[in-house]
């Protein structure tokens, strides 16, 4: 009998300004949900191993959707979308995320991201913390720092570059499988979608807001790689700073793509916080 | 003192899988200064065709550079973080990288097995 796995895929009509989005999104588990936002030119396949894991999908309804022009969402019909340059907005962002929430009855779900995902659950933690049960930031920060990313975008680059840039945020002491899926699934992004979502990611800043976020009202969860050096544990710090009443935990041994690049010790890290969430910590 | 046989790792370079598949195509010299021993490597179509000594920084595409204690750091069997990729490590230590930034970009796969394969085979006294 041949192993199918739990994991079911679908795909659900987000609206948001007049335009019909058809966007792919994998689900496993019952229970609280729990969202999960791939990093800037990825797609949902980072989460495959959460997905997966009866641990977590025991208890959490577990959610990972490909945003359009990610993955299997392909970019909307009715739009000359190839007339414009791809660029993700912050405000479209979240009201994307709530509206995917929204469509796919997740209630206030407990919301994870990584890296653009992980700087996002911090702008919903500030802007929208009624809908979130708590977030889970992995490679957050209070800012993005600063890099050209012109090269992610490049005729003269391959998008083999991304992959290969990739591997330098991920640490030596996570699996090679993991790592190198990790950067293939860069490598097959559409050419200017990553250098796009980087629009959002380095335009990110809440230095002058974070400490506005009140963790009584939403509970904050921080995990950050100490191999990253786009978003590195001494930036996290500087966010758990301004948000006191953050948890947070520097993760030892792996970098920037916990859950795909070492979902090993990334389960090692989030299961407390997890544990803490359902209230059985 | 670091050093490596530069025969030899021509060779390896050339018989390396990831190193060929990431190299396609690649022309290019690469000036290679891991301190004092400084190496000009001829590549051409994507193999190595000549490594020999540069006692100085000649004629090149792409230099890639940095003092021995560094590179150490860089070719240890688990390095530190940042010194695990030539990207980070140019990018968050001393070791430097100049000329062709772009071909670099381009090749930064086929350049960091280069370091991958120092750290297995270069010799560090």
């Amino acid at each position: 009998m041949a192993k199918i796995e739990d994991v079911v895929g679908r795909y659900v009509h987000v609206e948001l300004d007049g335009i019909d989005y058809r966007v792919y999104y994998e689900e496993a588990g019952q229970g609280i949900p729990l969202v999960c936002q791939h990093t800037a030119g990825s797609d949902s396949r980072q989460w495959r191993h959460l997905l997966g894991d009866s641990d977590i999908t025991d208890n959490f309804r577990v959610i990972a959707w490909d945003l359009p022009f990610h993955g299997k969402s392909v970019p909307p019909e009715g739009t000359n979308w190839w007339t414009e340059d791809y660029k993700l907005e912050g405000h479209w962002f979240m009201r994307f995320i709530l509206e995917i929430c929204a469509a796919l009855d997740a209630e206030r779900p407990v919301f994870m991201g990584c890296s653009m995902g992980g700087q996002v659950a911090i702008d919903l933690a500030l802007n929208h913390p009624a809908s979130f049960r708590a977030v889970v930031g992995i490679e957050s920060g209070l800012d993005s720092g600063d890099f050209d990313p012109s090269f992610f975008h490049h005729p003269r680059i391959s998008n083999a570059n991304k992959g290969n840039m990739m591997m330098s945020i991920m640490a030596p002491l996570s699996p090679e499988n993991r790592r190198r899926e990790t950067a293939w699934c860069y490598s097959q992004g559409g050419p200017p979608v990553f250098r796009g979502d980087l629009n959002y990611y380095f335009a990110y800043d809440t230095n002058e807001k974070a400490r506005q976020i009140n963790t009584d009202e939403i509970p904050i969860y921080l995990l950050t790689g100490e191999y990253d050096w786009s978003v590195s544990p001494e930036m996290t710090k500087q966010l758990v700073a301004e948000v006191p009443g953050a948890s947070f935990k520097t993760m030892k041994k792996v970098g920037h793509f916990p859950m795909s690049e070492n979902p090993v010790v990334f389960k090692e890290y989030l299961m407390p916080y997890l544990d803490e969430i359902r209230g059985v910590a | 003192m670091i050093q490596f046989n530069r025969e030899q790792f021509r060779d390896i370079l050339n018989s390396d899988g990831e190193f060929s598949v990431a190299s396609e195509f690649w022309e290019t010299d690469l000036h290679l200064g891991l301190g004092d021993f400084k190496s000009l490597l001829k590549i051409r179509d994507g193999k190595v065709i000549e490594i020999r000594e540069a006692k100085e920084i000649e004629q090149s595409d792409i230099l890639l550079t940095g003092p021995e204690e560094e590179w150490k750091k860089a070719l240890e069997p688990i390095p530190k973080p940042y010194y695990h990729h030539v990207f980070s490590s140019v990018c968050f230590h001393d070791i430097s990288w100049g000329g062709d930034i772009e071909g670099a970009m381009a090749y930064l796969g086929a350049l960091n097995r280069v370091v991958d394969l120092l750290r297995a085979h270069a010799r560090i006294s």
